[in-house]
């Protein structure tokens, strides 16, 4: 359990990066001018997203006092947002949400993620 | 930043409502509010960041000439100004006056509109921001630009952006086909203006003629409509001004009615059949100096110069031939032209015939007109038509040199609020300025006062007391001195460039660096005598057009490509200079016989 646990921990860690760089891209593309280049990753970025939350909700779900810093209704929020400025053909909000708001908490879901991984090795 | 407050707007009739607001960086951004729905022109977090990212993605090393069509607070002018060489040049047009209001209140943009590099129009004024674009134009920037048009205006301010498009790809396109007509005539042109000279000299100033008349004026034009008003024209002699544009002049001759004056223009061999048709003695003729030569040396009439003003050359030209020949506004066709001497010959109302701009009953010209061709014949070689309104209501088929001749029109007229400009071409293409009447109809209203008119011209033209020929050759004497001077300094410059070209191609990177200099210095001494002397910047005038339009040599590295540059530089200035004085020496061989 604790293999599958840290394997699963170890997963996000390698690939959360990826989804902030991603972030990164896509708002830079946007802000190029280049949507088109920014949304030929849109369908793998928010597959990306979802596995993201799936697991992290996996993993809440194996221990009360597991990822309890995480709280992903803040991370759906954004999405909402990210949907809506997608609908409006609002590119400048849009780019803003990647930047600005899906980066930083990614980035601090990753923090979290990773102080934990610390704490379960060392038990 | 400190006392930056929120700022609204909105306009009366177009709920247009805008909001300055800070940025998460503290920095102002911009905000569109539409009912429930808000838009952000800038980024809500950090405008400048936002802006550095899209300039350093769209800045492209090279380009004379950046236009970004939607300015909003200047953020994006501002990073790109911050690549941007000081030869570069920054078009910025703004689509929404009401934005640009706004950024000027937040002052970020008054710095940027400060700055050399940079030109600025709002294009809810059209006529100004034809004119700004068409400045730039000739101004030989659009030869090599790279245009941004905001998605975010795109979006929000959809109609107002389009316009602003339009308004720029009008004038791109006019520029195309204007380039097309300047390659093709310009070494053409240059031949024409110098063979003219002597010509010039002898005959009437245009300046002569100004406000001498106060009857009506009639531009015949040379379109299909003429032929059904030819019957009117001949009842006129003695109560209008007959003003017959370029080759209206000879369906008018195929049918007896002789023009008071004949306007011509045009440098090319097909203005010149036209003419040879020609006998009259008595009738003058208006011209530029830019006229196909062969004209000016076989028409009999009198002859009537006057020039598009160029301040340096104009003055220069005058100067040469004596006398202030006076100046006509250019015109894209000489039926524009010939609409601004009939507003400077007379204060009476003018009337427009034949002015079809379109192919009406299927033809391009009126009969009898050399260059009369059907539409079909057009449409078999690919030509752009569009279809447009006439001023009775029908539909017209035109293309896209007619529309900028009538757009010419337009453009001017705004600007002739005050006179009376009337068109009785109901079948020809409806143009904005000009009051659509029928013929008939003008003669009964205006043409009422008889006056020898033909007489008045002839009194006129005896006024003049014309230049000798010793003071003008002396003078052409002068010009061939600083020619042979110009020629031996291109020889040199042409010499230097092929062993610059050798070294470079052997790599002999001394001899390279020596002759550089030597170029350098050549340089330096072409400009030095050309900034003294308009005759010789004159010279080159063709040579930069080509080298504008034309040269593209291969850019294997940049040190051949400059090496080549600068030989097929001299190479043709010292072929030009060559021409120049031998028609020169021609002319003045010429006067002496």
């Amino acid at each position: 359990m604790k293999k599958e646990l840290l394997e699963l921990l170890e997963s996000l860690e390698n690939y959360v990066p990826k989804l902030i760089n991603a972030s990164s891209d896509m708002a830079e593309n946007i802000q190029s001018g280049n949507e088109g280049k920014a949304f030929l990753i849109l369908k793998d970025y928010i597959e990306g997203i979802m596995w993201t939350v799936e697991a992290i909700d996996t993993i809440k779900s194996l221990g009360s006092q597991y990822l309890t810093e995480i709280e992903l209704e803040l991370l759906n929020d954004k999405l909402k947002c990210f949907e809506e400025a997608m609908l409006n053909q609002d590119y400048v909000l849009l780019a803003d949400i990647l930047e600005y708001e899906i980066k930083e908490v990614l980035s601090d879901y990753l923090n979290t993620i990773t102080d934990f991984k610390m704490r379960i090795q060392d038990v | 930043m400190s006392d930056m407050k929120n700022q609204e707007t909105a306009n009366e009739g177009y709920e247009l409502k805008l909001r300055v607001e800070p940025s998460r960086a503290g920095i102002p951004t911009l905000k569109f509010i539409e009912g429930s729905q808000q838009f952000y022109i800038h980024s809500r977090y950090n405008p400048e960041a936002e802006a550095e990212k899209w300039a350093v993605s769209f800045y492209e090393e090279g380009k004379k000439l950046f236009i970004l069509i939607g300015i909003g607070l200047g953020y994006q002018a501002k990073a790109l100004l911050s690549k941007m060489k000081e030869n570069e040049r920054l078009l910025l047009v703004e689509p929404v006056k009401e934005i640009f209001d706004m950024a000027v209140q937040d002052g970020n943009i008054n710095q940027i509109l400060k700055d050399e590099r940079v030109i600025f129009c709002c294009t809810d004024n059209n006529m100004a921001s034809r004119q700004v674009f068409l400045d730039v134009l000739r101004g030989g920037l659009i030869t090599d630009y790279k245009l941004y048009i905001s998605p975010v205006y795109l979006r929000i301010f959809t109609h107002q952006t389009n316009e602003a498009v339009k308004i720029f790809e009008d004038i791109i396109r006019f520029e195309q086909i204007n380039i097309n007509t300047v390659k093709f005539f310009a070494a053409q042109w240059q031949n024409n203006y110098l063979r003219n000279m002597f010509i010039a000299a002898k005959s009437c100033p245009y300046l002569l003629f100004k406000q001498r008349f106060s009857c009506p004026v009639v531009i015949v034009s040379a379109g299909p409509s003429l032929t059904s008003e030819l019957p009117f024209l001949k009842s006129l002699y003695n109560k209008a001004v007959i003003i017959a544009a370029g080759s209206a002049v000879t369906t008018l001759k195929k049918n007896g009615i002789k023009p008071h004056i004949i306007v011509s223009i045009d440098g090319g061999m097909q203005n010149y059949r036209h003419f040879k048709q020609l006998d009259y003695d008595d009738v003058p003729l208006f011209y530029s100096p830019e006229i196909h030569y062969k004209i000016l040396e076989e028409y009999k009439g009198p002859k009537v110069v006057f020039q598009f003003y160029h301040k340096d050359l104009s003055n220069w030209y005058n100067e040469l031939l004596g006398f202030e020949t006076g100046t006509v506004v250019a015109g894209l066709s000489v039926a524009n032209v010939a609409l601004d001497i009939a507003l400077q010959v007379s204060n009476g109302p003018v009337c427009f015939i034949g002015q079809d701009l379109g192919y009406t009953d299927g033809y391009s010209h009126a009969e009898g007109n050399i260059n009369r061709k059907s539409l079909e014949e057009f449409k078999e070689k690919g030509r752009e038509l569009i279809e447009i309104e006439a001023n009775d209501g029908s539909k017209l088929w035109t293309d896209y040199v007619y529309l900028d001749m009538k757009n010419w029109f337009e453009n001017y007229l705004i600007c002739n609020k005050d006179r009376q400009v009337y068109n009785a071409t109901l079948k020809g293409a409806k143009i904005k300025g000009m009051i659509p009447i029928k013929f008939a109809d003008f003669i009964e209203n205006y043409c009422k006062a008889e006056s020898d008119i033909a007489g008045q011209i002839k009194e006129i033209l005896s006024e003049h007391h014309f230049c000798r020929d010793a003071e003008l050759k002396e003078n052409v004497l002068e010009i061939v001195y600083r020619l042979e001077h110009l020629k031996m300094l291109t020889l040199n410059g042409k010499k230097t460039a092929a062993k610059l070209l050798e070294a470079v191609e052997s790599r002999e990177i001394k001899k390279i660096e020596k002759l550089l200099k030597k170029m350098e210095k050549i340089d330096e001494e072409l400009k030095e005598i050309e900034d003294k002397d308009i005759f010789l910047f004159f010279i080159r005038q063709p040579l930069l057009i080509k080298f504008n339009y034309s040269y593209i040599p291969e850019k294997i590295e940049d040190d051949k490509f400059i090496a080549k540059e600068n030989y097929f530089f001299y190479e043709t200035l010292y072929n030009m200079t060559e021409n120049v004085l031998r028609i020169l020496s021609d002319q003045i061989n010429g006067v002496v016989k």
